[in-house]
């Protein structure tokens, strides 16, 4: 079973709008340990734009794209700091992968990902996955990271999309279920809710559903 | 006397906890598990009942760490193991027992250690420090230096032999099975959940004998061998499942969780 899992650094931050190292530090022992309950964790992480401007002390985010763009080069390293430091701590190695969106549309770069993707997995690795904002010629912004789940779904043929959600410890669930099921657990739940719907996959349950859905039913779920 | 009443006056408990419970069926390490024994064993402690720990998992851990998915086969490697993963384990248990603010400690004991009377009562006095400071101890096996024929085999008995160096009232043994039935499950679906025992008759190790888990290393046998140490020596004994490490709250309310083996020397 392959889960890529959605993590948005506005589930990570304090009230008072900080980055809340304790969350990560949650969310990194949830995911170490359903990676060793056998199941195979790929992360799509933003937070580098957030945690470029905390490092450099910027007072708002930056709004201009260069400005992003140079940002986030900072944060990305920072953003990768607390993964590495935090998995280390439950034992979990991770691993950065950078991609921008149109790795999709190009056969060879596809397949180079998709090698890859899969050889940290079969050493039970985590990769990290976030768009190479630097280089990405997108509108930062805009889709938040939504594409790029979508194309990691398709490019390691995932069976399922895990989002953390604001609220503490809970997480939404987007499987290829009837009528694009939307589930909301809390992270003591996590292993059990993820056995049952491999069940219903083995089962055949949901073939006839097109996976991964697409961006605006992803979207409008969510 | 009534199991409610009786389990209310119980104040110092050994809790034994296995792999079974510590790790996944793939052999890695739970730890969201050991989150929540963490956090009911501290509940328990700080409400004044004294709780050692007798922990597995070291060899676990130390297989995850090295990434070996096979259960090391000869003693050697399952030592080296031990010895990687034991540290490692002590760290994660510190770790969710520090969000608690309660204080551990590592006991690591051998066979020998509490057979010598010299170093069985510096053990002994060890442990009532400890608990004295209130402290928990998280005891284990030594299993680097145990070897065979000098080990204690398995941490049932371990955790028995810790009951009775430190006059405990109640072992909690923490297993993959409910507690004990009429016959071997496995075979019989039909067999019969026994909440109480008072004596362990022949018939009664008959029909337990031959049901052997597949993770771990006790089989019902090696359980009603460890519950004869305590009955001997007076103390009460609960067999159960430890899925939900929560149910201890229920277990020494009384409700009628797994089976009570309760000894007449109590």
């Amino acid at each position: 079973m392959k889960i890529v899992v959605k993590v948005e650094i506005t589930s990570l931050i304090t009230p008072e709008g900080k980055f809340d190292k304790k969350k990560l530090e949650r969310l990194t022992m949830v995911l170490t340990n359903l990676r060793n309950s056998g199941i195979e964790i790929l992360v799509v992480s933003s937070g580098a734009i957030f945690l470029g401007a905390t490092k450099l002390g910027l007072e708002n985010l930056p709004v201009e794209r260069i400005t992003k763009q140079a940002v986030a080069a900072v944060g990305q390293v920072e953003l990768m700091k607390y993964y590495r430091y935090y998995f280390d701590m439950f034992n979990q190695v991770a691993a950065q992968i950078l991609l921008t969106n149109d790795v999709i549309n190009n056969p060879i770069r596809n397949r180079n990902t998709q090698n890859t993707l899969i050889n940290l997995l079969s050493k039970k690795i985590i990769p990290i996955i976030n768009e190479n904002d630097s280089v990405s010629t997108d509108d930062i912004d805009l889709d938040d990271n939504y594409y790029m789940v979508l194309n990691v779904v398709s490019i390691v043929d995932a069976e399922l999309i895990i989002v953390k959600s604001k609220e503490n410890g809970k997480f939404l669930f987007i499987h290829r279920g009837n009528k694009f099921e939307n589930i909301k657990v809390n992270e003591n739940k996590l292993i059990e809710t993820i056995t049952n719907i491999q069940k219903k996959i083995s089962y055949g349950k949901y073939l006839s559903e097109p996976f991964p859905p697409d961006f605006n039913k992803l979207f409008f779920h969510y | 006397m009534d199991r409610v009443k009786k389990l209310s006056q119980k104040k110092r408990i050994v809790i034994k906890v296995g792999s079974s419970t510590l790790s996944f069926s793939n052999g890695r390490i739970n730890l969201q598990r050991i989150e929540s024994l963490a956090t009911v064993l501290t509940k328990i402690h700080q409400d004044n009942v004294e709780v050692i720990l007798v922990t597995s998992g070291a060899v676990a851990v130390g297989g995850g760490i090295l990434g070996i998915d096979k259960k090391p086969h000869n003693l050697s490697e399952k030592q080296a193991l031990a010895a990687i993963g034991q540290a490692e384990l002590i760290r994660i248990y510190q770790k969710f027992f520090k969000e608690y603010d309660q204080v551990v400690a590592q006991v690591l004991l051998t066979k020998d250690g509490i057979l010598n009377p010299v170093r069985r009562e510096n053990a002994c006095n060890t442990l009532n420090s400890l608990l004295n400071m209130n402290i928990l101890p998280i005891i284990n096996e030594n299993d680097t230096v145990s070897t065979r024929g000098v080990e204690f085999g398995n941490n049932y008995i371990l955790s028995t032999s810790v009951a009775v160096l430190i006059n405990a009232d109640l072992l909690i043994m923490l297993s993959d099975i409910e507690g004990l039935y009429s016959e071997d499950l496995k075979k019989i679906i039909n067999a019969t959940f026994i909440p109480t025992v008072t004596e362990i008759s022949p018939g009664l190790e008959k029909s337990a004998r031959g049901s052997k888990n597949s993770f771990g290393t006790g089989g019902m046998t090696t359980k009603l061998d460890a519950v004869k140490i305590c009955f001997e020596a007076g103390i009460d004994t609960i067999l159960t499942n430890g899925k939900e490490p929560e149910i201890i709250y229920d277990i020494i309310k009384g409700k009628e969780i797994g089976t009570y083996f309760i000894s007449s020397k109590t």
